[in-house]
């Protein structure tokens, strides 16, 4: 089986898993931000397992944050947040 | 990669950033109003959308565009418009991660429906080396003046919709447009619109700014612009 997937074009593989596209980022479809209150964010995980596109992150030592490149603002993690932690901010109030 | 089929050396390009589904209509009306005032000044015209943009995913950045020319337009086969001269931004959002100067001539319209401080919105405009080519940024509060479709999520908009052209925010938003660029005429915007109220009120509080002290080309100081937009 190995001998059979060596001879695959490389053109055919798709590197996997694969976190990131970089030619498809949806982050310019989005106009309200998610922003977290990290007070009142009990880390339950709500949001990350309903977020479509894998963009809530809690790899880091500081609690969530959202891969923003993918973020389209859909704002379903704001509503399935069970304490209300995760508000929509308009997207030009940031300057980054 | 642009493929300059045939060169029309007078015609105007006019490009409308939306978002799909929601604002969708908006734009095409703002196209179709351009394109149909020419038309009645006795100018030829095209008006289409873009569909490789992906325009039936909702909030997705998507293009309408609008062709003016006096002469006869033999551009039949660019389905985009890859020189713009006016660039009209449907949603304020938009001027944030999208190539909306892209490919503009010198002394492109840049017309923006924002309520907010434009100052703030110009630094995001990209590609930047080309900001220097923008004559003008007007600001235009189009969702306060047109009871326009917006954030409908609506899929079918657009297809089975009996609203006439120019019936929402697109038509204060063309109004701007006309009066920032001169690309038509106040007259034949109100021959065509649906909601001639938003017409006239975009016609009348568009706040056009000019980006380099109305000469087009020449380098951009931002603390000149500080000084000269507060």
């Amino acid at each position: 089986m190995a001998k059979v997937y060596k001879q695959v074009p490389f053109a055919a593989i798709v590197p996997s898993p694969q976190t990131e596209n970089e030619g498809m980022i949806t982050g310019n479809w989005r106009f309200l931000r998610p922003v977290v209150d990290k007070e009142q964010c009990t880390e339950c995980k709500t949001c990350y397992i309903y977020c479509p596109d894998a963009c809530v992150n809690f790899a880091k030592a500081d609690g969530v944050s959202f891969n923003l490149k993918y973020c389209k603002g859909c704002g379903i993690c704001s509503n399935v947040c069970p304490v209300g932690a995760i508000s929509r901010v308009p997207e030009l109030d940031f300057d980054e | 990669m642009t493929l300059a089929v045939a060169v029309d050396a007078k015609m105007q390009e006019v490009t409308v950033w939306t978002r799909g589904v929601t604002l969708a209509k908006e734009a095409r009306d703002t196209a179709t109003l351009l394109a149909k005032a020419g038309s009645l000044e006795g100018k030829y015209n095209q008006s289409f959308d873009n569909y490789v943009d992906l325009p039936d995913r909702i909030n997705v950045p998507v293009k309408s565009y609008a062709r003016i020319s006096p002469e006869p337009i033999e551009t039949y086969y660019e389905y985009e418009n890859y020189r713009p001269d006016v660039v009209v931004l449907a949603e304020e959002t938009l001027v944030k991660g999208n190539p909306v100067l892209k490919g503009c001539k010198d002394g492109t319209v840049v017309i923006i429906n924002t309520k907010r401080d434009i100052n703030k919105l110009v630094k995001y405009l990209s590609p930047q080396e080309n900001l220097s080519k923008v004559k003008v940024v007007a600001a235009i509060d189009a969702d306060a003046l047109g009871a326009g479709v917006f954030h409908t999520f609506d899929g079918t908009e657009g297809c089975i919709d009996d609203t006439k052209i120019g019936a929402g925010v697109g038509a204060a938003m063309a109004a701007a447009a006309a009066k920032a660029s001169g690309i038509v005429k106040l007259e034949s915007l109100l021959k065509i619109a649906e909601n001639k109220t938003a017409v006239q009120q975009g016609w009348d509080t568009v706040v056009i700014l000019p980006l380099c002290n109305g000469e087009a080309g020449c380098p951009v100081n931002p603390s000149r612009l500080e000084l000269e937009w507060k």
